[in-house]
């Protein structure tokens, strides 16, 4: 799993697919390809984790799926950031600021 | 709005199974056909990028697995897959199945059965209202314990309180002649007060219970049936209301009949109310009821017992002659009824729960075996996919599917049980509540049940998770020395556990057993051989006089003494072992508190009560006909003075008394006692003129305490109370019940008599309880003994079968069969021996917790440790022997082609 190798903090998955949606509906592959790009490899989702995730998430109700015709005359399920979802990236966004602003104050302590 | 959304979805993948995992196979194959393209972008050939992408995706049908397993319908769908595949597996076994599932069902059993038991003895509250501020309330004396009550007494108290919210006087059963159709009836009556069950909060089934003021002398002719009085003689005609009974001669309206539950306290057949006049309620002095009282909100028992108290010493202040040293007792209602069954009940539940934890050591071992042969079905299991813990969800499964398949069987062994204990007539348990099989004994054995399932599935499923995955796949030939080293450890320290279970709980019963047999060696101090006893009560409104009772016993004996077959008759007011009433007496002559005011054992009789029962005559003589017409003429003088109201001392009132040697060595310690003279209730002047042997009066456990004879007549004034017949057969005590009967007809044929019972079975009532719990614990350890070989048999049978390999090259090298049975004896020796020593251990701790239920042996008894001891290793050996012997047969060639 390569999201564990690379030290994805467990629960910050669901977030950055979050956020990764609320730039455009996006299918699987590319909710995966542009955490990779804008992280510049530094994390990597694969199919088991990052799919998991999407049942999780459309449970819950902050995203949506749909099919979609691909340019292949094929279709894609493309998942959509619901309002509820937009509202979860909110607060979720909040409190990862106010630990990593925490988390750093503490490493930042002069030796 | 999520939960739903969860629901639906959920349902949507278990009921539209093949559309959620076609889009799935679609959304998995889009994903990897855009990674392609997007390798292929950056330039390397479309081979290439599949295979970089497939690499990177990994095992689809992985992926998919934990796509599933990410909705909780997953969980319910595995569930499901492992119950049948456990079903199958199950069945595919029927033997081994059969043999845990009875194995269980076994302890289950007993659990359930005991636990219904427990439930309703110790964990229901009684099933009056409100039954915690329910109290008894008793009396104190100098001596330890608690005594009844006197009326006198119990209408102070009841006046002058604060702390109760009402208390209501009752009396112990008497015998009544109820008269029908057909043959009179004995039917044992209790009177109450009026407000005893409204005090209580009980409601009757069919019409009403006492009206307030029907305990007045005149209007208390009013009468109560118990259930079963009501069907046995009535008929359980619901118009019996209204009509009237005949009891003693006297016409009762019965008004009311209890529900079948109501039997606490004694039990009766009928109440009636008691005239609660001061004048009818006796003397002060006379201890003679019971009563129970209800606390007023927020007072704790403390408060109601100190409050109590203080009456009682202003009580002890005002009549220094009669209430000297008496104080009061208040004890919650529950506390005496049920109190003393705790101890035993919990260490029964304790032993049926051991007795469950052998079942499932066994069923655990049988399962590890099992398990021990499916290594390769598991590992393949796991190499294709199955995380660790699926593999161990999927083994318990399995064995909860078995343990609540027995827990079932268990359930109707259980209920068996109960169908025996509720047909028992005596049964030494206080029936407050009925004992059934009801939610909470439900919910009991689902919970032993799963409990059990879990305990069983651990040691396979330890052992699987344990599982090297490679080496399990290489080896197709069993390792040559028999199961790895881990394994066997786990299955020994299970036997050994098992062996040392099984010890402690024959110790225990052992120990019952031997408290059983030192019972029977008591010396009672009679020769209950061919004694016969019975019961009979004179009427008081046909035997007025005290003539007409003299009359009549005397007839009744000389009669008895002249029947064919007889050999001695007597009449006694007492049994022994069945205790009765007693008296205040002052040795004379003695100033010190130790021979003043100091109660001994009353007991009227005839001449040849001390022939019929084998008393030996130590000292003096026995009652001379002159001495029945004495103590007759004295009855009348008393009941001369207590009509005329003065009741005081005179040198005139004299009786003789026969004593028992413990009251002899008490009083005369080194004199002579022949000739010696007491006071008894205060007035009359006893003269002792002989000495008899020692007879327990209390039951076998009870000290033997001082006791006087007195000649029959001085108890016949009317009313008479119920009187025991007791008759020696030259021959058993065949034919004597007819004897009796028809005695008893010929001279009035309207008297009942009644507990026709031989004197043995008088003492073996009487050791009821201890001869019950040894039943009971016996029945457990026999049990824990049978699953114990059982357990060691199959695990030594079954380590033969391991090292078949082994022992056929043994052989083949040379080695002599005893060689062979030694190796498997000397395993099977080394478990049995860490498990007595394990069992020896426990035992000497477990039970010290016994020690209220033995007689007569120490709780660590050696004999009990050492026979026991050596006996369950006997067994465990001879368990192992059989398949050790089995090993010597072993044909090398055979075993060595093996596998």
């Amino acid at each position: 799993m390569t999201d564990k190798a690379s030290g994805l903090v467990q629960g910050t998955l669901d977030m950055l697919i979050l956020r990764t949606l609320a730039l455009e509906p996006m299918h699987g592959y590319g909710v995966a390809l542009r955490i990779e790009q804008i992280s510049r490899g530094v994390f990597r989702v694969n199919p088991g984790s990052l799919f998991p995730a999407f049942r999780r998430l459309e449970r819950a109700g902050w995203i949506k799926p749909e099919w979609r015709p691909t340019e292949n005359n094929r279709r894609a399920k493309y998942y959509t950031l619901t309002e509820r979802g937009r509202k979860q990236l909110k607060a979720e966004t909040e409190e990862w600021g106010r630990q990593i602003a925490a988390i750093t104050r503490i490493m930042e302590i002069a030796d | 709005m999520s939960i739903w959304r969860n629901l639906t979805s959920g349902l949507r993948t278990l009921f539209h199974k093949e559309e959620v995992e076609q889009e799935m196979d679609e959304e998995l194959r889009g994903f990897l056909d855009a990674a392609v393209k997007e390798k292929m972008r950056s330039g390397v050939s479309q081979d290439e990028a599949l295979r970089a992408a497939r690499l990177e995706m990994g095992s689809v049908d992985a992926v998919k697995e934990e796509i599933r397993d990410a909705g909780w319908e997953s969980t319910l769908e595995t569930l499901w897959q492992d119950l049948r595949y456990g079903a199958r597996q199950l069945r595919r076994n029927p033997g081994f199945t059969a043999v845990a599932v009875l194995t269980l069902a076994l302890g289950i059993g007993a659990n359930t059965a005991i636990f219904s038991v427990v439930d309703a003895v110790l964990l229901r509250p009684l099933p009056f209202r409100d039954p915690a501020k329910l109290v008894q309330l008793f009396e104190t004396e100098s001596a330890p314990g608690t005594y009844p009550l006197t009326g006198a007494d119990y209408l102070d108290w009841q006046e002058q309180n604060q702390t109760l919210e009402g208390a209501s006087l009752f009396a112990w059963g008497e015998s009544f002649n109820a008269s029908g159709a057909g043959e009179p009836e004995q039917a044992y009556v209790v009177r109450t007060q009026a407000n005893f069950f409204p005090l209580l909060g009980v409601e009757p089934l069919v019409g009403r219970t006492f009206l307030a003021g029907e305990d007045q002398a005149g209007r208390n002719s009013v009468a109560i049936l118990s259930y079963g009085f009501w069907q046995q003689h009535l008929g359980g005609r619901r118009d019996a209301v209204g009509k009237d009974l005949d009891l003693d001669d006297e016409k009762y309206a019965v008004v009311g009949v209890m529900p079948a539950w109501f039997g606490v306290l004694g039990g009766a057949d009928i109440w009636i109310p008691m005239d609660m006049s001061r004048k009818n309620l006796g003397l002060r002095g006379t201890h003679q009821y019971r009563a129970i009282g209800r606390l007023k909100r927020g007072v704790p028992v403390a408060q109601a017992r100190a409050e109590l108290q203080t009456i009682a010493q202003r009580l002890e202040k005002q009549y220094p002659d009669t209430n000297s040293k008496v104080g009061a007792a208040v004890v919650p209602l529950k506390d005496e009824l049920v109190g003393g069954s705790q101890a035993e009940l919990l260490i029964m539940l304790g032993a049926v729960g051991l007795v469950l934890l052998i079942a499932c050591v066994n069923v655990a071992n049988l399962s590890l075996v099992r398990a021990s042969g499916r290594h390769r079905e598991i590992a393949v299991r796991r190499a294709i996919g199955a995380g660790r813990g699926r593999v161990v969800r999927q083994l318990l499964t399995e064995s909860v599917l078995l343990s609540l398949l027995g827990a079932a069987f268990g359930l109707l062994i259980g209920w068996g049980c109960l169908q025996l204990l509720a047909s028992a007539e005596t049964l030494p348990i206080p029936r407050a509540n009925p004992i059934t099989l009801n939610g909470a004994v439900l919910a009991f054995t689902l919970g032993v049940g799963l409990l059990v399932g879990v305990l069983v599935g651990l040691a396979p499923a330890l052992q699987v998770s344990q599982l090297r995955l490679n080496e399990e796949l290489k080896t197709t030939v069993q390792a040559v020395l028999g199961a790895s080293g881990r394994r066997r450890l786990l299955r020994d320290a299970l036997v050994a556990g098992e062996i040392a279970i099984s010890l402690a709980l024959l110790i225990g019963a052992g120990l019952l057993l031997r408290s059983f047999a030192k019972l029977r060696e008591v010396d009672i101090g009679i020769h209950p051989q061919g004694v016969l006893t019975a019961q009979i009560a004179l009427p008081p409104k046909k035997y007025t006089t005290l003539e007409q009772g003299i009359a009549f016993f005397d007839q009744l004996v000389d009669g008895l003494k002249g029947a064919p077959g007889v050999e001695a008759a007597a009449v006694g007011s007492k049994l022994p072992l069945r205790g009765g009433s007693n008296g205040y007496i002052t040795i004379e002559g003695e100033e010190s508190s130790k021979f003043n005011n100091i109660l001994v054992e009353n007991n009227e009789v005839t001449a040849d009560y001390f022939r019929v029962f084998g008393i030996p005559f130590l000292k003096g003589r026995n009652f001379a006909p002159q001495d029945f017409q004495d103590a007759a003429e004295l009855a009348r003088k008393v009941v001369t003075m207590m009509q005329s109201g003065k009741m005081q001392a005179s040198p005139d009132l004299r009786l003789v008394a026969v004593i028992n040697q413990t009251m002899a060595r008490q009083f005369w310690r080194n004199q002579d006692p022949l000739g010696k003279r007491f006071q008894l209730w205060g007035m009359l002047q006893v003269t002792v003129i002989g000495v008899v042997g020692d007879v327990k009066e209390w039951g076998i456990r009870e000290r033997v305490i001082p006791q006087a004879y007195y000649p029959l007549h001085f108890a016949l004034a009317p009313p008479v109370g119920a009187l025991s017949i007791v008759v020696k057969g030259a021959v058993g005590t065949k034919g004597l019940p007819a004897t009796v009967r028809n005695q008893v007809r010929s001279l009035d044929s309207s008297l009942a008599v009644f507990k026709v019972l031989p004197m043995q079975e008088v003492i073996s009532q009487s050791m009821s309880d201890t001869s019950y719990q040894s039943l009971l614990l016996s029945s457990f350890a026999l049990l824990a003994l049978l699953l114990t070989a059982v357990g060691i048999y199959g695990v030594m049978a079954y380590t033969v079968t391991q090292r078949t390999h082994e022992i056929g090259i043994r052989l083949a090298l040379g080695a002599y069969p005893r060689e062979i049975l030694g190796l498997v004896l000397r395993q099977g020796a080394q478990l049995t021996l860490a498990g007595v020593a394990l069992g020896v251990a426990g035992a000497l701790v477990l039970t010290r917790f016994m020690a209220s239920l033995l007689f007569g042996i120490l709780p660590r008894d050696p004999f009990t440790f050492v026979v026991v001891a050596t006996g369950l290793a006997a067994v465990a050996l001879l368990a192992s022997y059989i398949p050790a012997r089995r090993a010597t047969k072993v044909d090398p060639m055979v075993a060595l082609r093996y596998e």
